[in-house]
Parts: C-alpha cells; sequence; structure tokens
C-alpha cells in the first residue's frame, strides 16, 4: 500500500498492483501531461492534469466501495456472492483509474479527431469481440454515445492493460463497460449490480468522476462555488430496488441539497468558465495553430484535417510518431501537451502558434459575455436559445456592408451550453421508498434544451483600450437591426 | 477544424422538406441517423451528435409539438412547427449535401 498526498482529498492510498499494473506505465504517466481542462488561459493556476484527477476519481470510487462494503452483508449482497462483489469493487477501481487514459493531447480540445463516433465504436467493437458487448454498445450508441476520448480510453484500457487486468483477476469488459457507461441491456437482470457500478462512474447524475472534476476544477482555478461535503453524498449512497424490482443507485433524499451543490458546480463552469469568451478564442486559436503545423509535417496530405488526425491518433499514443522532415526524423512517444508544443515550435511563421504562445491576440470579442450580449441586444428574449442557421452570414454581410472588413477577418466561435445531467435517473429514498425525482419534480424532465451562443471576434488593429470601446460601440450598432432581424420576428 | 453538429439540425431539415399539407409526421430515429452518417462520410470536417440525449434536447425546445417514444419522434401542429425550426437548419453547404440524390 502506498500512500499519495493529494491537495484536494488528502491522502489517497494505493495498493502496490494497482502501481505495478496500471500507474507506473508509460501509458498511465502520460496523463501528468496532459491537462484537465482548457481553462488556464484565464485562470493561470488550473495547472492540474489528468494524472491526479484519474488518482481522484479512484479516491472517491474507494470511498464508495468503502461505504458500500459496510452494508452488503447485510443487504446479503444484492443477489450476488462476496467473492463476486470484490471483483467487481476491484474491477470498478481500475476502471476509476484508467477511465481517462487515452485522453487526447490538451483534453477535449482535439478529441473529435480520433475519428467518427461509429469508427470509434467499430475499433471497440472489435477489440472486445463480444455478441452481448457488440449489441449493448449499439444501444448505448444510439441512446446516449459516449464521448470520443471514452471509445479510444475504453479502447486503450483492454488492449494496453489486459495483462495486468488477468494478473489482477479482473473482467476487463466489464472496465470497458464502466469507462463507456455501456450498461448490460441484454443481461440486464443478472447484471444489476454491474449497471450500479457502471453509474456510479459514468452516471448521469453524481459519479465519481464528476465528484472529483467539482472539486478538483474548482480548487486548482480559484473560482468560489458552494462547497461539496463529499463523505456526506458517499455515505447518502445505496441500491435499492426500484419500482421494477431492479437494483439502482439511490441517495437518501436528505442528501439533495448536496447533489444540487454538485450540479450547480457543473452549471457555473459551463456559464462562466468553459465558455469564456478567451478560452473559446484560445481554443480556437490552438486548433488553428496545430492543423497549420500537421500541413506543414504532412505537405502531401491534401487536408488539414487528416494531416492533424496522423498525430492526433491512437498510434500517437500508444507507440511512437516518427515524422521525416527536411533530413530530420522527429520522433513522438506517446504523444501529450508537450509533444503537441515541441511540434508547434518546429514550424516557422506559423502565426496562430505566435498569438497563442505569445498571447498578443489580434481578435476581441465584441461582446464576452451572454450577458453582455442581451445588454447590447435588449430586445433579445434571454431565455431562448440563440442558434440560428442565418447568424455567420447576416452577421458577415453586415459587418462587410461597407468595405472595412473582409469575411477573413471575422471569427463567428459558437459555442454550446449542454445539460446532460438526466435527472429521470436520479433516484431518491424518500423514507424507505425508492422514487424517481422527477416523480416529484415533473418539470425538470422538460429543462434539457441546449443553448447556444455565438461570439463574434474582429480585429483589434493596435487599437487601444478607449478607441477598441468606441470601435465596438459602432459595430454594435450596426449589427443591432441584423439581430433584431434574427431573433425578434 | 472539426465542427460538431447536432441531430436538431437534421431534424429541422426533414421537418422542412415534408409536405406542407402534413399537420403530423414521425421520424424515426433510424432515419435521423441514415442522414447524419452520410453528412460525416461526405465531409471529414463534420461530426453529428446524434443520439436519444441530442434528440431529446431538441424536443425540450418544442415539448407542445414534439414527444420522443420508442425511438421516433411524434410531431403535431407542424403549421406552427415550421417557421420555428427554420433557425435549426444546418449551414447551406450541409444542406446542400443533404439535397443530394444518393442519400
Amino acid at each position: 500500500m502506498k500512500r499519495i498526498l493529494d491537495t484536494v482529498h488528502g491522502y489517497i492510498m494505493i495498493n502496490d498492483e494497482l502501481f505495478y499494473h496500471i500507474i507506473d506505465t508509460k501509458l498511465f504517466q502520460r496523463l501528468r501531461r496532459i491537462e484537465q481542462t482548457s481553462i488556464r488561459s484565464v485562470y493561470p493556476s488550473a495547472r492540474h492534469d489528468r494524472f491526479i484527477h484519474s488518482l481522484g476519481v479512484y479516491h472517491i470510487g474507494s470511498l464508495i466501495v468503502d461505504h458500500l462494503k459496510k452494508e452488503m452483508s447485510a443487504k446479503n449482497y444484492w443477489g450476488e456472492n462476496e467473492t463476486t462483489m470484490m471483483v467487481l469493487y476491484k474491477s470498478y477501481l481500475v476502471a476509476c483509474l484508467l477511465h481517462d487514459i487515452a485522453h487526447a493531447p490538451f483534453s477535449h480540445t482535439f478529441e473529435e479527431y480520433y475519428g467518427t463516433k461509429d469508427d470509434l465504436s467499430a475499433f471497440l467493437r472489435k477489440e472486445v469481440h463480444n455478441a452481448n458487448f457488440t449489441s449493448d454498445l449499439h444501444y448505448t450508441n444510439e441512446t446516449d454515445a459516449p464521448n470520443y476520448h471514452e471509445y479510444m480510453s475504453a479502447y486503450v484500457a483492454h488492449k494496453e492493460f489486459a495483462n495486468g487486468m488477468r494478473a489482477m483477476q479482473l473482467d476487463s469488459e466489464f472496465v470497458v463497460r464502466m469507462i463507456t457507461g455501456v450498461y448490460y441491456n441484454k443481461e440486464k437482470s443478472t447484471h444489476q449490480i454491474h449497471n450500479c457500478l457502471i453509474s456510479l462512474l459514468h452516471g448521469k447524475i453524481i459519479d465519481a468522476d464528476r465528484l472529483d472534476y467539482a472539486c478538483r476544477d474548482v480548487w486548482a482555478s480559484g473560482y468560489s462555488t458552494s462547497s461539496i461535503d463529499l463523505r456526506r453524498l458517499v455515505s447518502a449512497i445505496h441500491f435499492e430496488k426500484n419500482s421494477d424490482n431492479e437494483y439502482v443507485v439511490c441517495f437518501e433524499s436528505n442528501s439533495l441539497n448536496e447533489i444540487e451543490g454538485v450540479l450547480n458546480v457543473k452549471d457555473f463552469q459551463q456559464k462562466y468558465v468553459i465558455h469564456h469568451h478567451v478560452i473559446a478564442y484560445e481554443q480556437w486559436l490552438l486548433v488553428q495553430a496545430v492543423e497549420t503545423m500537421a500541413k506543414y509535417m504532412y505537405p502531401t496530405i491534401q487536408s488539414s484535417i487528416e494531416a492533424t488526425r496522423k498525430i492526433i491518433s491512437k498510434e500517437a499514443i500508444l507507440k511512437k510518431l516518427k515524422i521525416h522532415k527536411k533530413n530530420k526524423e522527429l520522433v513522438v512517444q506517446n504523444i501529450s501537451d508537450d509533444d503537441l508544443v515541441f511540434l508547434l515550435k518546429q514550424v516557422p511563421d506559423n502565426s496562430y502558434y505566435a498569438q497563442w504562445a505569445s498571447r498578443k491576440f489580434t481578435h476581441g470579442a465584441l461582446w464576452k459575455s451572454r450577458d453582455e450580449f442581451f445588454h447590447y441586444f435588449p430586445g433579445v428574449d434571454v431565455t431562448k436559445d440563440l442558434k440560428h442557421a442565418d447568424f455567420d452570414h447576416d452577421v458577415i454581410e453586415a459587418l462587410c456592408a461597407d468595405g472595412t472588413l473582409t469575411k477573413s477577418d471575422i471569427i463567428i466561435i459558437p459555442r454550446e451550453f449542454k445539460k446532460k445531467v438526466r435527472l429521470e435517473s436520479l433516484y431518491l429514498l424518500v423514507s424507505n421508498e425508492v422514487v424517481r425525482y422527477t416523480d416529484i419534480h415533473h418539470d425538470a424532465i422538460d429543462a434539457l434544451e441546449n443553448q447556444t451562443f455565438y461570439y463574434v471576434y474582429l480585429p483589434k488593429s493596435n487599437m487601444d483600450r478607449a478607441a477598441w470601446c468606441s470601435y465596438k460601440k459602432r459595430i454594435i450598432e450596426k449589427l443591432k437591426p441584423v439581430i433584431a432581424s434574427l431573433y425578434t420576428k | 477544424m472539426i465542427t460538431v453538429i447536432e441531430s436538431s439540425e437534421i431534424i429541422s431539415y426533414i421537418i422542412l422538406q415534408a409536405e406542407m399539407s402534413l399537420m403530423t409526421m414521425e421520424v424515426p430515429y433510424r432515419k435521423i441517423k441514415t442522414y447524419a452518417k452520410y453528412i460525416e462520410s461526405k465531409r471529414e470536417d463534420i461530426r453529428v451528435e446524434c443520439d436519444y440525449i441530442s434528440i431529446d434536447a431538441f424536443r425540450c425546445r418544442f415539448k407542445q409539438n414534439m414527444k420522443f417514444e420508442n425511438g421516433t419522434i411524434y410531431i403535431r401542429d407542424m403549421q406552427t412547427l415550421r417557421p420555428e425550426v427554420r433557425r435549426y437548419l444546418p449551414s447551406a453547404d450541409i444542406t446542400a449535401i443533404l439535397n443530394s440524390e444518393d442519400i
């Protein structure tokens, strides 16, 4: 047993065999060089990475397991036996460690370059090679598809950690299911506790992953939200039978304030942090810089996306990426954030990289938040989603009308606030009875619409602050009739 | 740069392609998925989020007019819905792909 001191959770206790088979490996150590969020441009202290997040998820997972162990014999192992439960718990903890193992460099910024979800699903299906898994994966792809990095993490976990899992006598398919959220659907009745554990890592409300980043991102960035009493929340978790006589994860109803606290952190992050105008612009810059670099590295490939996919690929994560450039061979192994920056530095005259690296941004946002947008355009209904097929076209046309700006001067970045919380899957224990949250709060089921918002960035052309402000005012006046015609018809 | 679009754009396209006289309509998930796959096969710079969660997010915008049950969207009062969904259409270049006869 080893102890790791974590600033968020205190000491994290981990068995030696997990170090040997999982943590002390090249792929797991790679996570030290994958940043957890993309918010460092605004919150410079948010230097936490996927490595400590994965250990944090393991720690919360072990708190959950310790709590469940206390009540399992009284509950007659929920129909399983003690040996099976021990394997399930251990598999759950390994899945906690491995859930982000194949995160792309710079976290979510590049994960779509891994390929389409259909392609990633096909890789995973082939790797696991099991008829029931294939059928359940197909169902999950339709109902609640995993994220791009989750397919890849499950693939890498199964392919690269198979020996370790075998040595620890774990069920590697179950680990894959927990990473991707592929519930047992075909064999649902015999895998009810398996499904409970899947939802405790890949749940739709509260799980070990969400609990760790809710605590860690707040701590690392320094912004303040309500604090979360982790131990109270964990002690409120139970496996109980619902009205369909199936075991589900439920929470004591007196823990609702803690649950809402966790959900509020996510809402706060979406509203004020992840979609901050500087973060959106910097992510855009980084993607442009990497695509420019990829084209430079692979000049014979026509498409910049295809070239980038050579660099952001499972081969680059698992093995070596070799690029021949001007009689030099650039070799990158187990690609991480640092390697991507190293490759970016090899390219002469990459203006996007120059901006990203120096933070001397050529463009500024016309409005810095949704609130500012609604202040400038008071006729627009603040409760409405702003998605509009004609937004780009109409805004560009209006801004270019007098010839002072051209289309290439204007950067429009849409951001989508997604509510992925499925409150109908939250079960509460009220007076010893298991009820759905939405049986009490009926409106919650219809409160899941996405909210799209657009940032428009224009060249600042060395204007000082006062000149930029008055320029913005003039532009916004010009846009008022356009926005009115888009949203107030 | 890869752009991620939502199933809402495909559903809006399907609604607006339907005959004007229709008052109700059923859109099976399979059809939305076929369109999503077609777009992804034609455009390597597009990813389509196309699962029930994404469809349900769209339904929540029009809860008076839409139900989503057993993998099918049930739409009623198409006349009032048509002008409302126009703004969720995909961009012109994606619409052009969907207009192709191969699909």
